[in-house]
């Protein structure tokens, strides 16, 4: 049955015609029904009304942007552009004449100059000015696999290069033919012929599919038909490699980078989305074509040409049913029924529901053409409610679709369990190139959880079932060990936004570590497997440090540490192997300083600082190089502002903030460098007047640096909200700011309430996670002071409390921070007890006072001595304050006497900190002495 | 004939541009020197309009196309206009033909674009789907302009002249209300006329 859809143009006589344009200006401002309202206006001309309707509708429609959005831009678009030069050559071809332009470019017909053979090809010249290295680069190294893409359905990439002007080319195969569409319209065939045209198509897309690659356009103008009735499918693979990847540096942040379909009319809503692309987005769009074919009109009604019209078009709303939107009734009649269902199931929004591949699309229509039961069923009420979150429209990266497709593809190859030895080797090499530029890529930029989430499991999955093959083979357990390693970094490296499963990360690492020292027992010369293990152990304890405290990380880090040294000396000249060990010292000074030990922690740090600023001379281009540096420097900053030395240290951190915003300024979508700018502004406003440390006294200005830390963290949460560790960055940046403000302001009690929702979440979401509940914990103490010096003392004690349940888990492995942190919260507690004249309470918080600070107690295990003095000294001042208030005179003396004793000690071996000297100061008060 | 630096300078008065005109017609060449650069400064400021609202338009390049409109105006033997406003129609027109030229080189294949291609800012790097689209605009004016020519009028002059509501309503000598009015209309005709014919 043949398929036409023109529809006739009324024709009104000069009198109507004038009556309508009445009308049409009156309707438009009526607000029910205009069909009644024009019943009535114009009861007797039903010409008239509608023409009237007809245009109302149009209206409706139109208003959205047609003058505005496609007239204006059509016409700038045409008046701007620069006339195409057409080339006489490419290469080895003489050109013909232009055959058309596509959007990446213009292609044209051309023959080879050959004495022996005249071959027509078709030449793609690639439009310059559209980040062409890195299309050039991509395709470059995607030729091997596009080339074998050797199927009758597919129109074959022959060659490929770059003119002398630099311009990129494609030859492919020359087409003579018309698109599917209106091959069949012309031909008016019916649609029994259509299906098994269509049966070809998606076998070519199929085998495709196979070789892993992913078409993401199909749409009836890449879908020729030649005179022989023979499909030839276009572009393939083409349009992964033509479009910029989010990597490019000068990226305005309001303009969405990535390839966003050229025509919507056939895209999958998670193109529209941003969201990974993968086999079933190809279904899809396959089944728009199909819905297209066999109705005369396209799936998607858009209703308004704004991006947000396009997106909810495809996003949300529903499929009419192709028998509905049939043209003919004979064809409706066939529609029904299966045809509905399998196209509707292959249209479905969610990738998931739809048919896992193009095979079983199509082994669904021909189970309908040979009149067996279909697969397809009609969905059910809840999904068609087309319940999809809107996500945020993301960057699009176009490997995402060959690790995805790899997932596809991998699944058949494994369940089929007939591997050739060649094919696991292709497609290890395959996955292990594609696999990690797609999770480099994704690594730093905010907003990809989902997909990061996507890549570690399918990469595990792949990567376990190497492994069990994998004893003996030694390059490929190289492979393998690099392989956990970077699966281990996506599970849990603290340094980039991470999904908190530090088990998981620890359980790769080992897992590669084995693999790495089992290739050193049998090579022990191999510097790469070396190089690993280092890589390893440096990984390892920085999850230790996180997870079991500093007692198991150091002795790990050392160890990394003087297998680094070794490895150096004997591969002098390798230049990763002296990064290797800066990161190493970096680890090693960081574990020491949090462990309270900043003049071991200086000792790293300098050898890293020295050991980088030599390395950075001789590759100054190393980001990763600078960052490692400015880590050194922002460490060394730490160190030299716990020894006291403030004004290096501030001198220390300038430097390393400016490299930092630098760095952070060259990848503006990178959450890991705004992070590393964060950490180091917060190590300025510490020195400038943090009270938890030694500080300049500059609380105006510590305020302004947290302010700008917020601001960053806020932003940085915004844009990916399940991002644990841009929640946790948030909390904290408002912790610090907090603790800057004037204890009793209104503001600060509010930073702290949200902060302490932050951190909350992000500690219910990962218990392991030692360093987040620990701010937890002091959020909840400033919150209770804060509290309490506004005269809410219960709201305060409530505070107290839930710091201390939480903080119970973190003393069991502390090495004196963590109690120091239950000490204030029980003093404070007692304090206020005390202030009510309840003495079980404050007795109570008194033996527990006691306990923690007692240096054989069982909290006092692996406390560093100094550590212990400052315990003691703030622990019995308390002591003292609370006895006193409670008017036992004797027992406030003796402990305030400890207290003075052990802060003289302290003040002997360096300098008391704010805070030591205002709890001095006030020990001496209730002594009955003058403040020293 | 040099360019002067009217170029740059604001919006001419109707009175020179007429007055220039007037003795124009009446033979006097040296008008038509200075009316030159005068009307040459209109092209540009039109064309400009339509190319600068779009957020990309710094690449896009309307000199070609000023000067083509240019030297056909000033080709022409003698003009037919009487006043600024008639000359703005006029030039509105010569955009047309400029703009559907420019679209038929730019498209090669058999059949027309249609408004499936044109998504609106990536109209920059699709020019040969607009051109497809220009050339369907084209043919829908024609056919709107067999029904109610003011209202293909309309949209000439906002879209290929790039005038401001008030100017159109100064060409043809109608409120601005109408110029909305009509506009409005037109523009659903001119989508529904255009959809009818996709494929």
């Amino acid at each position: 049955m043949a398929l036409s859809g023109n529809a006739k143009r009324s024709s009104l006589t000069k009198a109507q015609w004038a009556l309508v344009d009445e009308l049409f200006d009156a309707a438009l401002g009526v607000t029910g029904d205009p069909g009644a309202w024009l019943a009535s206006a114009c009861p007797d001309d039903a010409d008239v009304r509608a023409e009237v309707l007809s245009l109302i509708q149009s209206d409706l429609v139109a208003r959205g942007g047609f003058g505005d959005k496609q007239i204006g831009p059509a016409l700038a678009a045409v008046a701007g552009a620069r006339e195409p030069q057409s080339p006489s050559r490419v290469g080895p071809y003489r050109i013909m004449r232009e055959l058309g332009q596509g959007g990446m470019g213009t292609v044209y017909l051309a023959e080879r100059d050959d004495k022996e053979y005249k071959t027509q090809v078709a030449i793609k010249l690639v439009r310059r000015g559209l980040d062409t290295d890195i299309i050039l680069s991509r395709f470059y190294r995607e030729r091997q696999t596009l080339a074998l893409l050797q199927h009758p359905h597919i129109a074959r990439l022959l060659d490929g290069g770059t003119t002398p002007e630099g311009a990129p080319f494609i030859v492919m195969e020359y087409i003579e033919g018309s698109r599917i569409t209106d091959y069949c319209r012309d031909r008016a065939l019916d649609v029994h012929q259509r299906l098994a045209l269509f049966l070809n198509v998606c076998k070519a897309v199929d085998y495709a599919h196979r070789h892993l690659v992913v078409h993401r356009d199909l749409k009836p103008g890449n879908i020729m038909v030649n005179q022989a009735g023979e499909v030839k499918l276009l572009d393939f693979g083409i349009c992964k490699l033509l479009h910029a990847d989010a990597e490019a540096p000068e990226v305005d942040e309001t303009v969405e980078v990535g390839p966003r379909p050229l025509t919507p009319d056939y895209a999958s809503p998670e193109q529209i989305r941003g969201d990974p692309i993968t086999v079933c987005s190809d279904v899809y769009s396959l089944a728009a074509v199909l819905y297209d074919l066999l109705t005369g009109v396209k799936p998607h009604r858009i209703e308004q040409f704004a991006p947000e019209g396009i997106e909810r078009a495809i996003c949300e709303t529903e499929i009419i049913r192709p028998s509905l939107a049939a043209q003919s009734k004979d064809v409706a009649r066939q529609l029904e029924g299966d045809l509905d269902n399998i196209l509707l199931y292959a249209l479905r929004k969610d990738p998931a529901r739809r048919y896992e591949s193009v095979e079983q699309f199509s082994e669904d229509i021909r189970r309908h053409l040979t009149y067996q039961p279909v697969a397809a069923r009609p969905d059910t009420i809840s999904y068609r409610a087309g319940k999809f979150l809107r996500r945020r429209r993301g960057f699009v990266l176009a490997a995402t679709a060959v690790v995805l497709s790899l997932s596809a593809g991998m699944a058949m190859a494994l369940r089929s369990a007939r591997i050739a030895q060649e094919n696991l080797r292709m497609v290890r090499q395959l996955s292990n190139s594609v696999v990690f530029e797609v999770y480099d890529s994704l690594r730093d930029i905010s907003g990809a959880t989902k997909a990061r989430e996507l890549v570690v499991k399918t990469g595990l999955r792949y990567l376990d079932t190497l492994h069990r093959n994998a004893s003996g083979d030694r390059e490929l357990q190289m492979e393998l060990a690099g392989a956990y390693l970077r699966i281990g970094e996506a599970q849990g490296n603290v340094m980039s936004a991470n999904l908190g499963d530090t088990a998981g990360a620890l359980a790769s690492y080992r897992k590669a570590l084995a693999l790495a020292e089992d290739v050193l027992r049998a090579q022990p010369g191999n510097a790469d497997a070396g190089l690993n293990q280092v890589a390893l152990y440096q990984r390892i304890g920085k999850i230790e440090a996180y997870t079991s405290g500093a007692a198991v990380a150091i002795p790990t880090l050392e160890k990394a540490a003087s297998l680094a040294e070794d490895l150096v000396r004997r591969n002098p000249d390798r230049y990763r192997i002296g990064q290797e060990l800066g990161e190493v010292y970096n680890a090693l000074g960081s574990t020491r300083l949090r462990a309270n030990l900043p003049q071991p922690a200086k000792e790293a740090y300098s050898k890293s600082r020295t050991l980088l600023e030599r390395l950075l001379e001789l590759s100054p281009g190393d980001e990763n190089g600078t960052d490692r540096l400015t880590a050194a420097y922002s460490g060394l900053g730490q160190c030299e502002a716990q020894l006291g030395q403030f004004k290096e240290a501030l001198a220390t951190y300038q430097m390393a903030v400016l490299r930092r915003e630098e760095s952070a300024r060259r990848h503006p979508h990178s959450a890991s460098h705004q992070r590393n700018l964060m950490l180091t502004l917060s190590h300025i406003g510490d020195v400038q007047g943090s009270p938890g440390s030694p500080n300049l006294g500059d609380m105006a200005g510590a305020r302004a640096t947290f302010q700008r830390i917020v601001e960053i963290a806020r932003r940085l949460h915004v844009e990916d909200p399940a991002d644990q560790r841009a929640k946790s960055d948030y909390g904290i940046a408002m912790l610090r700011l907090a603790n800057a403000m004037e204890e009793r302001s209104r503001e600060r009690i509010e930073i702290l309430d949200k902060s302490i929702q932050l951190l909350g979440e992000t500690t219910k979401a990962n218990p392991a996670n030692r360093a987040d509940r620990a701010e937890l914990v002091r959020a909840l103490l400033f919150l209770g002071i804060s509290r309490n010096a506004t005269g809410d003392s219960a709201a305060a004690l409530r505070a107290y409390r839930d710091g201390m349940r939480l903080n119970a888990p973190l003393l069991a492995k502390d090495t004196g921070r963590s109690a120091m942190d239950s000490i204030l919260l029980t003093a404070n507690a007692g304090e206020i007890h005390a202030a009510r004249g309840e003495r079980a309470e404050s007795a109570a918080l008194v033996s527990s006072l006691l306990e923690l600070a007692a240096a054989d107690g069982p909290y006092g295990k692996g406390r560093p001595p100094a550590v212990q003095v400052a315990i003691t000294a703030r622990a019995n001042a308390h002591i003292g304050r609370i006895y006193n208030t409670l008017a036992q005179k004797a027992e406030a003396r003796r402990h305030l006497i400890i207290s003075r004793d052990a802060y003289g000690e302290l003040e002997r071996k360096g300098a008391l900190t704010g805070a030591q000297r205002k709890s001095l100061e006030q020990v001496e008060r209730l002594l009955g002495g003058t403040p020293r | 004939m040099t360019m002067s630096a009217t170029l740059c300078a604001p919006m001419q008065t109707d009175s020179d541009i007429t007055t220039l005109l007037g003795q124009w017609k009446s033979g006097n060449e040296r008008a038509r020197d200075q009316l030159v650069p005068l009307l040459y400064a209109e092209l540009h400021r039109m064309a400009d309009r339509y190319v600068k609202k779009e957020r990309s338009s710094q690449t896009l390049d309307a000199t070609a196309l000023v000067h083509d409109a240019y030297l056909r105006l000033v080709g022409q033997k003698l003009p037919d206009w009487e006043s600024r406003t008639h000359f703005f129609a006029i030039a509105a027109n010569l955009m047309r033909q400029i703009l559907v030229e420019r679209s038929r080189r730019f498209q090669s294949r058999k059949r027309g674009g249609g408004i499936e291609s044109v998504t609106f800012n990536e109209a920059l790097n699709h020019a040969p789907e607009a051109g497809g689209f220009v050339l369907d605009l084209d043919i829908a004016l024609q056919a709107l302009a067999e029904v109610d020519e003011r209202k293909s009028k309309v949209i000439e002059l906002r879209f290929f002249a790039g005038l401001t509501v008030e100017e159109v309503a100064e060409t043809l000598g109608i409120s601005v209300a109408t110029v909305g009015r009509e506009q409005r209309m037109a523009e659903a005709w001119l989508y529904r006329e255009m959809q009818n014919d996709r494929r």
